[in-house]
């Protein structure tokens, strides 16, 4: 039979203690934080998948970010291409107008619009959203049309990354918008307000029939920034679904349940009284209480 | 002995027995809790025949010996064991505090970091100009750099930490040997059988399993019961009355090498204490700087191209975001920080074709994260930084369970040590109880024989 001394009883008894605070303990730090894995060595399998899944959130997240700069910069592009249709739309009618019998100081009045519509129209090409020219190509720091009207940009695109393989262009290019097909909108503005003035009915008429192309080609445009735009919003709809789906994957592999937690800090717990009890009742006794 | 006062030296050789019994049962229990002390039992046997009329009876009892308790082949697999826990033990302590230098999988670490570096750049290529963004760029360059820089730094001083525990275990090692040898030869004196010298011996045991603990050695005992001590792979440390110490000298960079008898085993010792502080200062952590480096030559020779390709705001050609530029080879992580011109944002170069709203080459810094790359070994950054995370979480776990294993299997033998060489309280206050009644006994014997001296002596009056 194999001799069992105080001095091993009482390093089992230690160990078996220290085992359950050890259970306690992290069963307790697991309940206030509710991780599992907190360094790579609680479980290094699930930790690499943990890094690698946040690293995709990160990267998901950021696009999210990007993408609703990107969609900013859509609908602020939209809603100018908007005002410059219905810009040339105006023109137009005062164009057609002025065909009909006038008098020079009717025709004069109109001009003054038309004028006044050209620079409206300049300021819209020039539009700046966040200190960039949204019209200028990639030289987003110059104003993309200058005071005579000539472009003075470039015809590159800023494009940027919504997703891995999801890219979309930002910014338009403002030549191919106001000055497409050689019909520039300014040079047509100003072709209008010099026939109004000069009571042109030919000139007015060619000028008309020009503004009617570039609100096309301005329609045109609007077109695409409107598929852009939901090429935008469906990458971000599938990014927050995809963020979810990553959130719910880091919590399985780092998170702990609750209830199983608290069930280990029970069992912890009811493992310590017990190893208390057991050992108060096994030293409590000795045959030296009965030498007399 | 058959006179009435021979009978006296019985009771006499009874009381010393019992007297004895009752102070090596006192001598145990005093004992009970002292590290190296195996418990002693008292071996008597009979007093010399005599012939009696009834035939042939003896002179009482006689104290042959205090025997100590011993299981060498248990005591030699425990220190041997202990080697092999304590090299798991520390193995465990030092991968510990080197995981802690890489934080934690959910606050900010290299993978984190690095994802936030892709992220500031894939955000500065849709909006090259905005200042705030390039800004950022710069600032999670920085925060990437410093990681690694800082990782590196902090490694290095692990190391160094390292090379004094080194020093400090072979200083240890060299006064246990010497006091080893100064008790083998006091050990050594008498008759082995006999178990003398039973103090000493409990005194060479400690010291021998603090030796096992430190170097992970074997023991040998010689037919005079002296101890020879060898070191795995290195030779004799101690043989009966003589040592070898192990001398230190410094390597170029200032690291202890571990010598004995002249020869250098440094690279050889990986067992005990001093082996896992070896492994960790020339293995484990160098390992890791090695990663770093890596990681931080990845950036400069893929980034630094790209952005030195590229033009600035201004149109003006781009200087490196990382420096050293070029750099490779050990210590590039120690050295690595972002360009400090870099503290004008407007001078970080993203464009390829010199307009200031072309961020391509922003865009194309974003992606090296998922870029395969020759300086990782074929990975990925990304990959290569969750590996590296993955790898020293496996090593620490592995650690954790070798130490496990060796608690479990170092705990096994010294309870069955304890079954052979360990004070029982119980066993020895029946010892007393055995000793004390002996010793009324006897008492009373004499009692007995004074009575019957006295009245043979008065039976003439």
């Amino acid at each position: 039979m194999t001799r069992v001394t105080e001095g091993s009883l009482i390093a089992q008894f230690v160990r078996s203690l220290e085992r359950a605070r050890a259970d306690s303990s992290s069963a307790l730090e697991a309940i206030t934080d509710g991780k599992r894995v907190r360094v790579a060595s609680d479980d290094p399998i699930a930790a690499s998948r943990a890094l690698r899944t946040r690293a995709r959130l990160a990267r998901t997240e950021g696009y999210k970010r990007t993408g609703a700069l990107v969609r900013a910069d859509l609908t602020t592009i939209d809603t100018r291409l908007g005002e410059a249709f219905n810009l040339l739309t105006s023109a137009k009618t005062k164009a057609q107008a002025a065909i009909s019998p006038n008098d020079q100081n009717a025709l004069d009045a109109l001009a003054v619009d038309v004028a006044g519509l050209r620079a409206d129209l300049e300021d819209i090409a020039n539009t700046r959203q966040r200190g960039r020219y949204l019209f200028a190509g990639t030289d987003t720091l110059s104003p993309a049309y200058n005071a005579a009207g000539n472009y003075t940009g470039n015809n590159d695109e800023v494009v940027a990354f919504i997703d891995d393989d999801v890219d979309v262009a930002v910014t338009l290019d403002g030549e191919e918008v106001f000055a497409g097909s050689s019909n520039n909108a300014f040079f047509a503005l100003d072709a209008l307000e010099t026939a109004l003035r000069a009571n042109d009915t030919a000139g007015i008429q060619a000028a008309a029939d020009q503004l009617t192309g570039i609100a096309e080609q301005i329609s045109a445009s609007r077109s695409e920034i409107g598929a852009r735009l939901r090429t935008v919003d469906r990458t971000i709809e599938r990014l927050e679904q995809e963020q979810v789906k990553l959130q719910i994957e880091i919590g399985e592999f780092e998170d702990i349940s609750l209830e199983r937690a608290a069930v280990e800090l029970v069992q912890a717990d009811q493992t310590t009284q017990a190893i208390s009890q057991t050992a108060t009742r096994l030293f409590g006794r000795s045959l030296f209480d009965y030498l007399g | 002995m058959s006179s009435l006062f021979g009978f006296f030296t019985l009771g006499l050789s009874s009381l010393r027995a019992a007297q004895t019994g009752l102070q090596v049962a006192g001598d145990n229990i005093a004992n009970v809790n002292t590290p190296g002390f195996n418990r002693r039992t008292l071996q008597l046997t009979t007093g010399f025949p005599q012939n009696e009329l009834a035939g042939q009876l003896s002179d009482g009892v006689r104290i042959r010996s205090v025997r100590r308790a011993e299981d060498p082949l248990i005591q030699s697999a425990l220190d041997r064991e202990r080697g092999g826990l304590s090299f798991a033990g520390e193995t465990l302590r030092g991968l510990r505090q080197l995981e802690g230098v890489f934080g934690s999988v959910q606050g900010d670490n290299l993978s984190s970091l690095y994802a936030e570096f892709s992220d500031a750049f894939s955000q500065l290529g849709s909006q090259p100009t905005d200042t705030a963004l390039r800004r950022n760029a710069v600032s999670a360059s920085e925060q990437l750099a410093d990681s690694i820089n800082n990782g590196y730094g902090r490694l290095e001083q692990l190391r160094r930490d390292q090379d004094i525990n080194v020093r400090e275990t072979v200083a240890e090692i060299n006064r246990l040997s010497a006091e080893l040898v100064e008790l083998n030869t006091r050990a050594a004196q008498g008759d082995p059988r006999e178990q003398v010298n039973a103090p000493v011996r409990d005194q060479r045991q400690v010291v021998v399993e603090r030796l096992s603990e430190l170097t992970g050695g074997s023991v040998y005992t010689d037919e005079r019961g002296s101890i020879q001590f060898l070191i795995p792979q290195s030779g004799s440390l101690i043989s009966a009355s003589s040592f070898r110490s192990l001398e230190l000298t410094n390597d170029a960079e200032g690291l202890a090498q571990v010598s004995l008898g002249g020869v250098d085993i440094t690279a050889g010792l990986r067992s005990g204490e001093l082996g896992a502080q070896l492994a960790l200062r020339d293995d484990a952590i160098v390992e890791r700087q090695q990663a770093l480096d890596a990681i931080a030559e990845d950036l400069i020779a893929t980034v630094n191209p790209l952005v030195s390709s590229a033009q600035d705001l201004d149109g003006n050609p781009g200087i490196p975001l990382f420096l050293p530029d070029p750099s490779t080879g050990p210590g590039v992580a120690a050295n690595l920080r972002v360009n400090p011109a870099l503290d004008n944002p407007r001078l970080l170069a993203v464009s390829a074709t010199g307009a200031p709203g072309d961020g391509s080459l922003a865009t194309q810094i974003a992606a090296l994260g998922e870029q395969v790359s020759a300086t990782l070994g074929n990975k990925t950054p990304v990959q290569y930084i969750t590996d590296f995370y993955s790898e020293l979480g496996g090593d620490v776990a592995r650690a954790a369970l070798d130490t496990d294993v060796a608690t479990g299997v170092v705990q096994g033998l010294e309870a069955q040590r304890d079954a052979v060489v360990g004070v029982s309280l119980d066993e020895e206050a029946l010892e007393i109880l055995r000793y004390q009644r002996s010793y009324e006994a006897a008492a009373r014997f004499i009692s007995v024989l004074n009575d019957i001296t006295l009245t043979a002596v008065n039976l003439g009056n």
